[in-house]
C-alpha cells in the first residue's frame, strides 16, 4: 500500500513539475467541433466542463432530448455508495467536498427553466430578476434560489479558472488524474470484496476516466458503463435495508416516469402525444398504405420531389441537417453533406452574389439543395456561430431567381392582398412571418 | 452469496439525512429540467397503460401461482407478444383513424411471429456456432456464459458476411446458408435448446417479487420499443443518414460500401435484410442489440458479480428504462447497443480468464480465453473504434490481478500515451483545450513503462506470462480487424495508420479549392 501511495504521488508530482515547466500555447478555436460536438460537453471553463459532466448529463444542462436522458438513479446513488463504503471520517469529508464542488460547479455554470421553457442562465442577473418578477411555482422558485446560492459561490471560482484556463490549459488533465487517483485510492483502500468485484470496480474507474476525457459528453460512446453501473447500484441492496428502500422508491418512480414518457411518445419541443406507435407506422402495418405513405407521414409533401431526385442518376445533392438521406437513391455517392453549413458559408463569402454561388454549385454538379429549417436550433455556442451561418443560408435561398422550391413541410401564415390570412407551405423566415409548423426539410432545385 | 464480503457500513443518522436530502434535491432538479415527464402522463392515451397493466397483472399471477415463480423462455416470449399486440391494438382500435381490417390485424400478428422466429433462430444458430468454437475448438469442457457463445457466433457471421460482400456473392441462398448452417450441423444441441424452452431459465431457485416485477417491466419496454421497428423507415437522424442507411445501401448494391468507418454490426443488418427482403429487418436487428445487452447484463450480474437474480433484473430494468436506451432501441436505432453487447461479452470472457488465472491455469485454457477476449474486442473495434478503451481497460485489470496496482498503473499510463499519440482526442476536437497533451503523452509513456518495468523486474515470471497473454489478445484482436484495414487501403491507397483505421469519407469529395477550380473551369 505504501508503495502505491509513493508511486502515485511521485507520478502526480512529475506531472505537476512538467505543468510548471511548460509554457502555455493557445490554439485556435475549432468552430466545427464547437458547434457539432462540444455542445455535449458544455462551454464553461475547461476543467468545469469535465467535473460537472456527470451532473450536467443528468440534468440536460448541455444538450436536451430523450436520446441524452440517462435518468436520475445513478446520480443519486453512485456518490452515496462511495460515501457509505468509506470507513474513515477524513476520507468521507474529502469525498463529500468533491461531491459539493461538482454540485456547485454544475449549478453555478448552468441554467434553470422559466415557466415558458426559456433558459435562465446563472449569471447573477437572469434568475434573480425572474424571481423578482414573480417566478414560477413554490418548488420551482426554491430550486432557482438554490441555483442562485450556488452561482454566488461559483462566480469567483469561475473567474479565477477563466484566467488560468482560457481557451486551452495545462491543468485539466492533471486535475482529473488527481480526482481519479483519490477515487481509486478510496475504492481500493476500503474494499474487502471478492476479487472479481474488486477488479470490476477498477475496470469501471479506468473506463470512466477515458470516456470522460474522450467522449466529449456523448453518452452513447460510453454505453458499456450504464449496465455495469446499474448492477453496481443494485448490488448494495443486499446488505442494507435502508439503502434497499431508497433504491426501490427512486427506481420505481423512475421506471413509472420513463414508462409514461415512452407510451405517450411525447416529442421534445412538441407537446403532441403520438401513441405507442406513431400514426404513419400504424397505418403502414394495418392499412393499405405503402412505404411512400410512411415517408409522407413524416415529411409532408416530399413524395414528388424525392421521385424527381431519384429519377436521375448522377446529379449531386447539397444537403444540410435534414433527415432525408435515406430516401435518396445511391445517396452515398450523390449526397454531399454540409452538416453545419461550413462549405456554404465559405461559398457565400467567396462569391458574394447569389447568382455566382448558383453557378459555382452547378459547375460542381449540384442540382438540388436540401436544407433543414430548424438547423439553428441545435446551436449552443456562446457566439451563435451556427445561427449566423444558418441566417446566411436563409438569405441565400430567399428570393433567389436561380432556385425553385420543390417541396417543404414548413407551414407559415401568409396574408393576401385583402388582408385575409391562410396557411401555406413555404420556406419563409423573418420577424413578420407567423410560423404554424417549423417543418423539417426544404428541397430546392438549381435552375 | 457474497453479502458478507460487501462493504456498506452502518450509516450514521447524519449520513442518512445527507443521503435523503441529496436524493430529494436530485429528483427536484431533474423534474424541473425534464418537463416532458409530466407532459407524458397527461398526454398518454390512458387505455394503453390500462391494457399493459392488465396483461402485467395476469402475467404476475401466472408466474407466481401457476409456475411457482419460475420462468421459462416460452413465458417470456408469450408475455412479449401479449404486450406488443395488446398495446398496439388498443392504440389502433381506440385512438387511430387508420382504416384497418380483420385480415390486416391477422397479417400484423403473423408478421410479428415470423420476425420473432427469425430472431430466435438467429440466436440459436449463433449460440450453436459459438458453443462449438468454445467447447469444440478452444476450450473443451469449459463452462462459459451463454451470451459469450452467442457473441462469438455472431462474430463468425459478421466475418463471413464481410467475405461474401467483398467477393460480391451476396445472394439470399448464400446468406441463408451462412446464418443458419449451424442449426442442422449441430441439430442435437439445437433440439436440446428448443426442448428446454418451456423449462425454467437458469438456477432452480425461485424469483423474488422484485425479480418478477422487474422482468415483466423489462419485457413490457422491449415490446414497446419493438413496435417502433415494424416500419419501413427509421425516425432517428443518425439512423436515416448512417446506421440504417448504410446496410440498406450494402444490400441493394450487394457489396461493401466505399468509405465509412468499420461497420461490423451493419453487416449483420444487411444480411438479415438481404435474406428477408424487408427494411423492417434493418431496424429489428438494431433493436435486437438491446435484448442481447439485457441477457449479457443478467449474466454479468449473476455469474460475475454474484448478485441475487431479483436484484440483477432490477438493475437490467433500470438500464432498459433509461430514455436514452429506449430511444436508441426505437428511434435512433444505431449500433451502440450491439457494440455494448460485444463489450459486455468481452468483459464476461475476460473475467473468466482472470478467474482461470487465479484458480487452475492451463496453457490451453489461458490462451483459449485470451483469444476469445481478443476476437470479441476486435469485432467490437470493427463496430466502433471507441471499443479500444474497453480493451485497454481489460488489459489493465489483467495486469492488476497479476502484478498488483503497479501493473494497473503501468497499463493505465501507457494507454493514456497511446490514446494521445494516436490522436483519439482530436476526433472529438478536444486537443485544442489541453495544451498539456504534448508533454503529458511523453510523461505518461515514461511513467507507464517505468511502472511495468519495475513490476516485471520484481515478478519476472508472472510479468512475462501477462505480457504473453496481452500479446495473444492484441494479435487475435488485430486478426479480426485487419480485413477492414485492407478494405480501407484498397480505397485510399495510403498506408497512414490513422486513415487505415478510420477509412475514407463517403460521398462526393468537395472543398473550397475543388469548388473554385471547377467553377473557374466552367467559365473558361
Amino acid at each position: 500500500m505504501k508503495q502505491v501511495i509513493k508511486y502515485g504521488l511521485l507520478s502526480f508530482l512529475l506531472l505537476m513539475v512538467a505543468t510548471l515547466a511548460t509554457t502555455a500555447q493557445k490554439k485556435d478555436k475549432q468552430q466545427n467541433f464547437e458547434e457539432e460536438i462540444i455542445r455535449y460537453l458544455g462551454y464553461e471553463e475547461i476543467p468545469v466542463r469535465y467535473i460537472s459532466l456527470p451532473y450536467d448529463a443528468t440534468m440536460y444542462h448541455n444538450v436536451e432530448g430523450n436520446f441524452m436522458d440517462i435518468g436520475f438513479v445513478l446520480l443519486m446513488f453512485i456518490p452515496l455508495i462511495f460515501l457509505w463504503r468509506t470507513r474513515s471520517r477524513i476520507w468521507r469529508i474529502v469525498l463529500f467536498t468533491m461531491l459539493g464542488l461538482m454540485w456547485i460547479f454544475s449549478l453555478g455554470s448552468s441554467h434553470v427553466l422559466a415557466k415558458t421553457g426559456e433558459k435562465l442562465f446563472n449569471d447573477g442577473e437572469m434568475i434573480p430578476s425572474y424571481l423578482a418578477g414573480g417566478g414560477g411555482n413554490f418548488l420551482a422558485d426554491l430550486v432557482s434560489r438554490v441555483y442562485v446560492f450556488a452561482g454566488a459561490i461559483y462566480a469567483p471560482i469561475g473567474s479565477l479558472l477563466a484566467t488560468i484556463t482560457d481557451s486551452g490549459d495545462h491543468i485539466t488533465y492533471v486535475l482529473l488524474l488527481g480526482i481519479l487517483y483519490i477515487l481509486y485510492f478510496v475504492y481500493s483502500k476500503f474494499s474487502q470484496q471478492a476479487a472479481g468485484n474488486y477488479l470490476l470496480g477498477a475496470l469501471l474507474l479506468f473506463y470512466c476516466f477515458f470516456m470522460l476525457i474522450l467522449s466529449a459528453g456523448i453518452i452513447w460512446y460510453g454505453f458499456l458503463l450504464f449496465p455495469l453501473l446499474y448492477l453496481e447500484v443494485t448490488r448494495y441492496a443486499q446488505v442494507s435495508k435502508f439503502y434497499k428502500s431508497l433504491l426501490l422508491g427512486a427506481g420505481g418512480l423512475f421506471i413509472v416516469m420513463s414508462y409514461f414518457l415512452k407510451v405517450s411518445n411525447t416529442k421534445y419541443r412538441n407537446d403532441i402525444a403520438m401513441g405507442t406507435v406513431q400514426p404513419p407506422v400504424l397505418a403502414y402495418n394495418f392499412s393499405e398504405s405503402g412505404e411512400s405513405d410512411v415517408y409522407e407521414g413524416y415529411f409532408k409533401n416530399i413524395g414528388p420531389a424525392i421521385e424527381k431526385i431519384n429519377a436521375e442518376d448522377s446529379t449531386l445533392i447539397f444537403q444540410s441537417g435534414t433527415f432525408t438521406t435515406f430516401l435518396i437513391r445511391n445517396n452515398s455517392e450523390r449526397v454531399f453533406k454540409d452538416g453545419i453549413l461550413n462549405m456554404h458559408s465559405q461559398m457565400v463569402d467567396r462569391y458574394k452574389r447569389k447568382s455566382v454561388v448558383n453557378e459555382a454549385m452547378k459547375a460542381n454538379g449540384f442540382k438540388y439543395i436540401v436544407v433543414s429549417p430548424v438547423l439553428h436550433i441545435m446551436d449552443q455556442t456562446p457566439d451563435k456561430s451556427l445561427t449566423k451561418k444558418f441566417q446566411k443560408m436563409v438569405s441565400y435561398l430567399h428570393d433567389n431567381a436561380g432556385l425553385q422550391l420543390l417541396a417543404t413541410d414548413r407551414l407559415v401564415q401568409v396574408a393576401d392582398e385583402n388582408g385575409n390570412s391562410s396557411n401555406e407551405y413555404d420556406f419563409l423566415f423573418g420577424p413578420d412571418v407567423q410560423v404554424v409548423q417549423n417543418g423539417s426539410y426544404a428541397i430546392f432545385e438549381l435552375l | 452469496m457474497t453479502s458478507t464480503k460487501l462493504e456498506l457500513h452502518k450509516t450514521s443518522l447524519v449520513l442518512k439525512i445527507i443521503a435523503v436530502l441529496w436524493m430529494v434535491w436530485v429528483f427536484l432538479d431533474y423534474w424541473f429540467k425534464h418537463p416532458l415527464y409530466p407532459l407524458g402522463v397527461t398526454n398518454t392515451f390512458m387505455a394503453i397503460p390500462l391494457m399493459h397493466m392488465m396483461i402485467g397483472v395476469i402475467a404476475y399471477i401466472v408466474i407466481d401461482q401457476v409456475s411457482y415463480r419460475r420462468i421459462s423462455w416460452l413465458t417470456c416470449i408469450g408475455m412479449f407478444l401479449a404486450f406488443l399486440w395488446g398495446g398496439t391494438l388498443v392504440n389502433l382500435l381506440l385512438y387511430s383513424p387508420v382504416d384497418y381490417s380483420f385480415m390486416s390485424i391477422l397479417s400484423y400478428i403473423g408478421r410479428t411471429i415470423l420476425f420473432a422466429i427469425f430472431l430466435a433462430l438467429l440466436t440459436l444458430s449463433a449460440k450453436q456456432l459459438g458453443g462449438f468454437i468454445v467447447n469444440g475448438v478452444l476450450l473443451p469442457g469449459f463452462n462459459i456464459a451463454t451470451s459469450v457463445h452467442i457473441a462469438l457466433g455472431l462474430c463468425c457471421f459478421m466475418i463471413l458476411i464481410f467475405i461474401i460482400l467483398a467477393f460480391h456473392v451476396f445472394h439470399p441462398v448464400v446468406i441463408g446458408l451462412i446464418l443458419f448452417f449451424p442449426i442442422p450441423l449441430f441439430y442435437k444441441n439445437t433440439w436440446e435448446d428448443i426442448s428446454r424452452l418451456h423449462k425454467p431459465i437458469g438456477a432452480s431457485d425461485r424469483l423474488s417479487i422484485i425479480g418478477i416485477v422487474s422482468l415483466i417491466l423489462i419485457i413490457l419496454m422491449n415490446a414497446m420499443t419493438f413496435a417502433h421497428t415494424l416500419s419501413p423507415f427509421p425516425v432517428g437522424f443518425d439512423a436515416q443518414n448512417y446506421y440504417i442507411n448504410l446496410p440498406k445501401l450494402m444490400t441493394e448494391a450487394g457489396m461493401l460500401q466505399k468509405g465509412y468507418q468499420p461497420y461490423n454490426w451493419s453487416l449483420l443488418q444487411s444480411a438479415a435484410y438481404g435474406l428477408v427482403g424487408r427494411v423492417e429487418m434493418l431496424l429489428i436487428l438494431s433493436w435486437f442489440g438491446l435484448i442481447l445487452v439485457q441477457w449479457c447484463t443478467y449474466e454479468v450480474g449473476t455469474r460475475l458479480m454474484k448478485i441475487p437474480r431479483g436484484l440483477v433484473l432490477l438493475g437490467v430494468a433500470l438500464f432498459t428504462y433509461m430514455p436514452s436506451v429506449t430511444t436508441q432501441a426505437s428511434q435512433e436505432l444505431k449500433v451502440d447497443l450491439g457494440l455494448t453487447f460485444m463489450l459486455l461479452a468481452m468483459v464476461l470472457s475476460g473475467f473468466a480468464l482472470l478467474k482461470n488465472l487465479r484458480e487452475r491455469p492451463t496453457r490451453q485454457s489461458m490462451v483459449g480465453l485470451a483469444v476469445i477476449v481478443g476476437v470479441l474486442g476486435g469485432i467490437a473495434l470493427g463496430i466502433k473504434l471507441t471499443a479500444v478503451i474497453a480493451l485497454f481497460a481489460f488489459i489493465a485489470i489483467l495486469w492488476y490481478q497479476g502484478l498488483g496496482r503497479l501493473g494497473f498503473l503501468g497499463v493505465f499510463f501507457i494507454s493514456m500515451a497511446i490514446v494521445f499519440f494516436a490522436q483519439l482526442d482530436t476526433r472529438a476536437g478536444l486537443r485544442v483545450y489541453h495544451s498539456s497533451v504534448s508533454w503529458l503523452q511523453v510523461v505518461a509513456l515514461f511513467i507507464g513503462i517505468g511502472c511495468l518495468f519495475y513490476a516485471i523486474k520484481e515478478h519476472t515470471r508472472k510479468g512475462l506470462k501477462l505480457l504473453y497473454l496481452s500479446v495473444v489478445i492484441a494479435m487475435s484482436c488485430s486478426i479480426v480487424f485487419v480485413p477492414w484495414m485492407i478494405k480501407n487501403y484498397t480505397e485510399i491507397k495510403n498506408p497512414s495508420f490513422i486513415q487505415l483505421l478510420n477509412g475514407t469519407n463517403h460521398g462526393p469529395v468537395m472543398n473550397m479549392k475543388v469548388i473554385d477550380r471547377n467553377y473557374k473551369k466552367s467559365k473558361e
